[in-house]
């Protein structure tokens, strides 16, 4: 029961810090590209913008950086296993 | 007002500070003189400070609980300087389960064995480092948790808390990497919120402020003019 308990709220807990760092990173990487945009197009209309820096969010979901933000979940349970084995192994 | 805050924040302050020190893992030098078990009728008030019965037996108010009696070095500054002097300790020695403390501890009849193992006779003398979180308590009778038992050659051992040194660390990051997080998400999502709730409040005010001229205006037209 305890078991059950424990993944259940870990999950949760672990969704809510997930998303928040997940939204984190596409968000500073879109003020990045947004900057970079203004840099590179300083005449142009702003509303040609939004459609190129969400391509550019949408390339950066892909790269292996991003990808690696999923160590949030796997990084904790790894070290309650750990734990785990380490307290309790002979 | 001058007083509340202040007094409110040592009050978070201490409370923060007294749940670290009962929950996270400190380290004694000692001698074990004896292990025993004895049946702990738990008053609603230090059942707070007990964990549950084995993971894998049922849960009754009444229980057999494991102790570990020792001789240990006493020590001040939370443990970091140990003195010379020696005074007892009585260790608990209960499962913690998966919840709470997070220490995952199930294996208290191997750590009694381990104790039993370890002890002191006189002229024998075997010092060993327990590991344990929790407070003794002579007036609620509570007892500190021992979660391991490590066998020295002798008292003067020097220890270092990497759990606790890697746990501040780790809480130094996370506030500051939340604190960023919070700026960003206020910068890109309240604030341009509140911009355009500003612009219409402006709108709506100074609507309301040429109508309550209008309706002034109309209003006086009522009243008396004034004779001269």
């Amino acid at each position: 029961m305890g078991l059950v308990r424990l993944v259940v709220f870990g999950f949760i807990g672990l969704s809510v810090l997930y998303f928040a760092v997940a939204w984190y990173a596409r968000s500073t990487c879109r003020e990045r590209l947004e900057h970079e945009w203004d840099a590179a197009n300083p005449e142009a209309d702003p509303g040609a913008r939004a459609g190129e820096v969400e391509k550019g969010v949408d390339a950066y979901r892909a790269t292996l950086g991003y990808r690696a933000l999923l160590l949030i979940y796997i990084v904790p349970a790894a070290l309650v296993i750990a734990n785990l084995v380490m307290t309790n192994w002979n | 007002m001058r007083y509340v805050i202040p007094t409110l924040k040592t009050i978070a302050f201490l409370f923060v500070f007294g749940l670290l020190h009962y929950v996270l893992p400190q380290h004694d030098v000692a001698k074990i003189t004896s292990t025993e078990v004895i049946r702990m009728d738990f008053s609603s008030f230090n059942r707070w400070f007990f964990a549950q019965s084995d993971s894998g037996s049922a849960e009754l108010t009444t229980r057999d609980m494991r102790l570990i009696n020792t001789q240990r070095k006493k020590s001040f500054l939370l443990g970091f300087y140990r003195r010379d002097a020696e005074g007892v300790m009585v260790f608990r020695n209960e499962d913690t389960g998966w919840i709470w403390p997070p220490y995952f501890k199930f294996d208290s009849s191997d750590l009694q064995a381990g104790a039993s193992a370890n002890q002191s006779a006189p002229g024998a003398e075997q010092w060993v480092v327990i590991t344990h979180y929790g407070w003794r308590n002579r007036f609620f009778t509570i007892y500190p948790n021992a979660i391991g038992i490590r066998p020295i050659d002798g008292p003067d051992v020097r220890i270092i808390p990497w759990f606790n040194i890697f746990f501040f660390a780790f809480v130094i990051f996370g506030y500051f990497f939340l604190r960023a997080v919070w700026r960003q998400f206020r910068e890109r999502k309240i604030d341009p919120i509140m911009e355009d709730a500003g612009d219409a409040m402006g709108r709506v005010s100074d609507h309301a402020e040429q109508t309550r001229g209008r309706i002034g205006g109309w209003l006086g037209s009522w009243r008396s003019k004034k004779r001269r």
